[in-house]
């Protein structure tokens, strides 16, 4: 884009239109001073020739490019590497691997017994409430929070039932019971809303003392249960009420 | 389409992009574009000091193979690589400065011109240019960088304006005022002006 310098340098005074005298104003108010300005420009523009850079600036930065290049090149060549391994952890399905590699080393895999107690162990794990101690009991204080905790319980109750119908295996019948026991134990924190009963031998196979329209007692061959009907989930083992002055607490 | 055109007929930004994939052609055609008029402008920034012109030619240019990829291609080559340049030259002042301070104003290297030189008995071109350059010199520098940007190194007041990060308002004013300057002081110029 052209603008006042451009102008003067490549027009005549008497060329410039009204328009563009306005616009030089401030540069020029005669057609003097326009002349001497004209010849100034031209002669600044060409007061320096073009100037020669020695060709020694021109090899050492040959040689930084040729540098660089390879420098790039290696870096290149040792991410593709990095690439590669990270692809291939992704891409070869390692749980496959380690166990092959382990029935070749140890045989162990052959044992089915082990592998199916092994699933049982997996489900287990997946049921968070299974694995809570005594001292993450303590931590739980919302009433909320307890009861879907208990909601999961029971879910995992009724699941380990099935797979309990379904085992043969004692062995892992009772692996499963010490899971419940487990679970149990955890269901009895002292923050949880209790319905009171007078004594425990009030709390009876549809006891009127504890069952009601919401809730009312059941019982199998693991023991009593008091089952909230409306939730149809809850479920606490009467083995485990806390007993207490000849008084009995049941927890929801 | 790289193969169909020849590097002379591709854009500064485009050559960049290539020297971004260590395109040796791309890179000897910026430096055939932009050396001579970079080592001009680093000349007249620096003192007319051509060994510290040349050094600064090459650091230049050794930014864009060392770092290519800080060079926007959404941005003008050009106005990127003066603001780089530029950039430099102040670095360099500071530095001199800071020397000339420590020498406590003994260090000569600002009086590059022979002053003794008799204005009045030589009526040639060469008087005429080191004339000029001494009022260049002699210009605040704000006013001298417009000056030698526009009318030396042919940028255009927006380009400048980018450049040096300021106003086009601020780039032309400053531009009408130091050509008015240097026209005016460089009158006595007349007989070798109106020789043309």
């Amino acid at each position: 884009m052209k603008d006042i310098f451009d102008l003067i340098k490549e027009q005549n005074y008497s060329d410039l239109s009204n328009e563009e005298l306005d616009f030089g104003k401030e540069l020029f108010e005669t057609e003097e001073e326009f002349n001497d300005l004209k010849k100034f420009l031209l002669k600044s523009e060409n007061v320096y020739s073009i100037e020669k850079v020695s060709p020694k600036v021109k090899e050492d930065l040959d040689a930084l490019f040729t540098e660089s290049k390879s420098y790039k090149k290696i870096i290149i060549r040792y991410a593709a590497i990095a690439a590669i391994f990270v692809l291939g952890f992704y891409i070869i399905p390692f749980d496959e691997v380690q166990r092959d590699f382990s029935k070749g080393t140890t045989q162990l895999a052959d044992n089915h017994e082990l592998i199916q107690k092994e699933k049982q162990d997996d489900k287990l794990d997946k049921e968070p409430m299974f694995r809570s101690s005594k001292s993450e009991e303590s931590k739980l204080t919302k009433q909320n929070e307890i009861k879907s905790d208990l909601a999961a319980q029971e879910k995992a109750v009724l699941k380990d039932d099935i797979v309990i119908q379904e085992d043969e295996d004692q062995h892992q019948v009772a692996i499963i019971r010490e899971a419940k026991r487990e679970v149990n134990h955890s269901a009895k924190p002292k923050q949880l809303q209790y319905d009171r009963v007078e004594k425990e031998s009030e709390i009876l196979v549809g006891s009127p003392s504890i069952a009601n329209e919401n809730r009312s007692a059941v019982s199998d061959k693991d023991g009593i249960f008091l089952q909230h009907q409306s939730a149809n989930k809850y479920a606490v083992s009467l083995k485990e009420i806390n007993l207490e002055n000849d008084e009995c607490w049941v927890a929801f | 389409m790289k193969f169909l055109r020849t590097y002379n007929q591709y854009t500064d930004e485009h050559l960049m992009k290539l020297i971004c994939e260590k395109d040796k052609k791309a890179f000897n055609e910026l430096y055939n574009r932009y050396a001579a008029p970079m080592k001009g402008y680093f000349k007249r920034m620096l003192w007319k000091d051509n060994e510290k012109a040349e050094d600064f030619v090459h650091d230049l240019f050794a930014k864009i193979i060392r770092k290519p990829e800080s060079f926007d291609i959404r941005r003008s080559f050009k106005t990127w690589f003066y603001s780089v340049a530029n950039n430099m030259c102040k670095n360099e002042y500071k530095k001199q400065e800071v020397r000339k301070n420590v020498s406590n104003g003994l260090d000569q290297i600002y009086n590059v011109y022979d002053t003794s030189t008799n204005v009045l008995n030589e009526v040639t071109d060469k008087l005429f240019k080191e004339d000029f350059e001494k009022s260049l010199v002699e210009m605040n520098a704000k006013h001298a960088e417009i000056f030698v940007l526009r009318h030396i190194q042919g940028l255009s007041i927006k380009e400048i304006a980018e450049v040096l990060d300021l106003s086009d308002g601020t780039v032309k004013s400053r531009l009408f005022y130091a050509t008015k300057y240097l026209a005016q002081l460089l009158k006595v110029h007349d007989p070798i002006l109106n020789r043309e």
